[in-house]
């Protein structure tokens, strides 16, 4: 290892995440709504609320002025807002999927409408938060004016699933007990997905490349992203491994939140599902079978040749991706 | 020392309890048990004390080896007396680590299974590989597409998913296990328990669910047809 290298690599360690200006304009303990700094004209839009998954911190869409869905959006003119869950501790090992739908979602949703004096909003959802909006357009239809859903699961026991097969099989009840499931648990479990490429080959290649400040900044804000995995509430996620992974209630109509069935089939809204083709912890066929399940007439699927990190940071995605978005909801507006 | 003390001992106990040797045929696995530890015992004292260094080392080994041996004779009897509920506790937490063990052999195996095929299908790619695809990034790129190829179909399959899933689940036993362990102590020296605590903390959600204002929501339509799961 020469010293050039390990210079660069010492500067990197100050990287800075999460670049795009934002104000909190709702807090609950530890729940915050953010409402980012126009940085163009206002998009002829309504809102757009994004929520992220529980899994990992939401700045991977900010994560620098080059790779950034949110900056992407943000120069089309749209109204960006974003739900960060916060780091649940131990006492909120029995906050349970509802508590998160029905309570700290729909006080985001409030908090947005209120702000902006929105009838309704667009949705935005990512991964496990594409899940979550989903249920909410479902549970809240007349709050939703548009939903957008990023390498969301739907059909949660696709063959090409991994991770859905090894859930399958645990004890949830013994695994995650009456407490809080580490991040680092998680992270594991992910890496673990495939193991030589994300713990051996990224690393060997970033030895092996000639020492280049820019990509070892990108390099080292990626790996902050990766082990910055907040804990897991652990009734949610055990709620979420048993409905979900288990037993896929959502396809089946079988999915209760609270008292309230969630019904796929009451989806009205128009609807953009982007998912990836090479994304090994979100098969495509796991997002792409929302088409059959809704009753939108607008419907718009499209798998991008992305896995689902390069979704959010891969150069292509941050050509196609936010453009794709912004110009759907915008044409969607005129409508 | 008196050889008979074992006998003498059970006399006693008859005596005390007036039960003859007849009704007591139910406690025969364990007296048979007593009388090979007491053997054991015998030999080992024996052994150590006629020789040297040598003499008293292999005395340790053979009386290793035979407790080593009872030990996993008695794992299956059922727990009796004051520590029964410890006993079991330990009990299970053995044949728990034991099929711990087991499906981390089974973990093993089905790495080295894997890691074969990768090497195999790595030297047919190398075999066929032209020059330029053989520089030192470019093979261990090809070692790492085989790899992955070769624990993605492992991974996927039926004996690793049981295995990895046993491991998981056992080690999920082994800590409630001893979860179950450490509260008992705590309380017997009056700490408080995380079973304690969470009972306050559901205490604190009903009490709080109860305080909050209910939203006024539209609810859900209801479906209109009832579709067949897929």
């Amino acid at each position: 290892m020469n010293t050039s290298f390990i210079a660069a690599l010492a500067a990197a360690r100050h990287a800075a995440i999460g670049v795009s200006a934002k104000d909190p304009i709702f807090q609950r303990e530890k729940l915050t709504v953010y409402r980012y700094r126009p940085i163009a004209r206002p998009a002829a839009a309504a809102p757009i609320l994004i929520v992220y998954a529980l899994v990992n911190r939401p700045y991977m869409l900010d994560l620098q002025p080059d790779r950034s869905l949110i900056r992407g959006l943000l120069s089309a003119g749209l109204d960006v807002h974003l739900i960060d869950w916060g780091h649940p501790n131990g006492a909120d090992r029995f906050t349970s999927l509802e508590d998160y739908l029905e309570s700290q979602m729909h006080d985001c949703v409030d908090a947005v409408l209120r702000a902006t004096s929105a009838p309704s909003l667009n949705l935005l959802g990512v991964c496990q938060g594409g899940t979550f909006s989903v249920c909410y357009t479902a549970l809240h239809p007349e709050r939703i004016r548009n939903l957008v859903t990023m390498v969301t699961p739907i059909d949660f026991q696709t063959p090409a699933d991994l991770l859905s097969k090894w859930v399958r099989r645990v004890d949830l009840a013994a695994w995650i007990g009456e407490g809080n499931v580490a991040g680092e648990t998680m992270n594991r479990v992910f890496l673990s997905l495939m193991p030589f490429r994300l713990l051996q080959q990224k690393y060997v290649n970033l030895l092996a490349e000639t020492p280049d400040a820019r990509r070892l900044e990108n390099f080292v804000r990626m790996e902050r992203w990766i082990s910055d995995s907040p804990d897991l509430a652990g009734a949610a996620l055990r709620e979420f491994a048993t409905w979900f992974y288990q037993e896929n209630r959502l396809i089946k109509g079988t999915l209760q939140i609270g008292e309230r069935l969630v019904d796929l089939g009451s989806l009205r809204q128009p609807i953009l599902n982007l998912y990836g083709k090479r994304d090994h912890l979100v098969p495509p066929a796991a997002s792409a079978a929302l088409e059959h399940l809704t009753a939108s007439s607008d419907y718009s699927g499209h798998e991008l040749d992305l896995g689902h990190i390069g979704m959010y940071v891969s150069d292509r995605a941050q050509r196609q991706v936010p453009a794709l978005i912004a110009d759907w909801l915008t044409c969607k507006h005129r409508r | 020392m008196n050889d008979d003390w074992l006998k003498r001992w059970q006399t006693l106990l008859h005596t005390f309890s007036g039960v003859g040797p007849a009704q007591n045929a139910q406690f025969d696995p364990y007296s048979a048990i007593a009388a090979s530890f007491e053997n054991a015992w015998r030999t080992a004292l024996a052994r150590a004390s006629s020789g040297g260094l040598e003499e008293s080392d292999a005395a340790i080994r053979q009386l290793t080896d035979f407790l080593r041996s009872r030990f996993a004779d008695l794992a299956p009897f059922a727990a009796i007396g004051p520590q029964r509920l410890e006993q079991e506790q330990w009990q299970g937490m053995a044949e728990a680590v034991q099929r711990l063990q087991e499906a981390q052999a089974d973990i093993v195996r089905l790495w080295s299974d894997a890691l074969r095929e990768a090497a195999d299908a790595f030297a047919r790619q190398c075999l066929h590989a032209t020059q330029g695809t053989s520089a030192g990034a470019n093979l261990y790129d090809t070692w790492i597409d085989c790899a992955e190829d070769a624990y993605s179909r492992m991974a996927h399959g039926e004996a690793f998913c049981s295995a990895q899933s046993r491991i998981l689940n056992e080690q999920s036993r082994l800590r409630a296990d001893l979860q179950a362990m450490l509260e008992r102590f705590a309380k017997e020296l009056d700490l408080p328990t995380r079973s304690e605590m969470n009972s306050v903390h559901r205490a604190l959600r009903a009490i709080r669910a109860e305080l909050a204002p209910k939203p006024k929501r539209a609810s859900a339509p209801r479906p209109r047809t009832k579709r067949k799961p897929r």
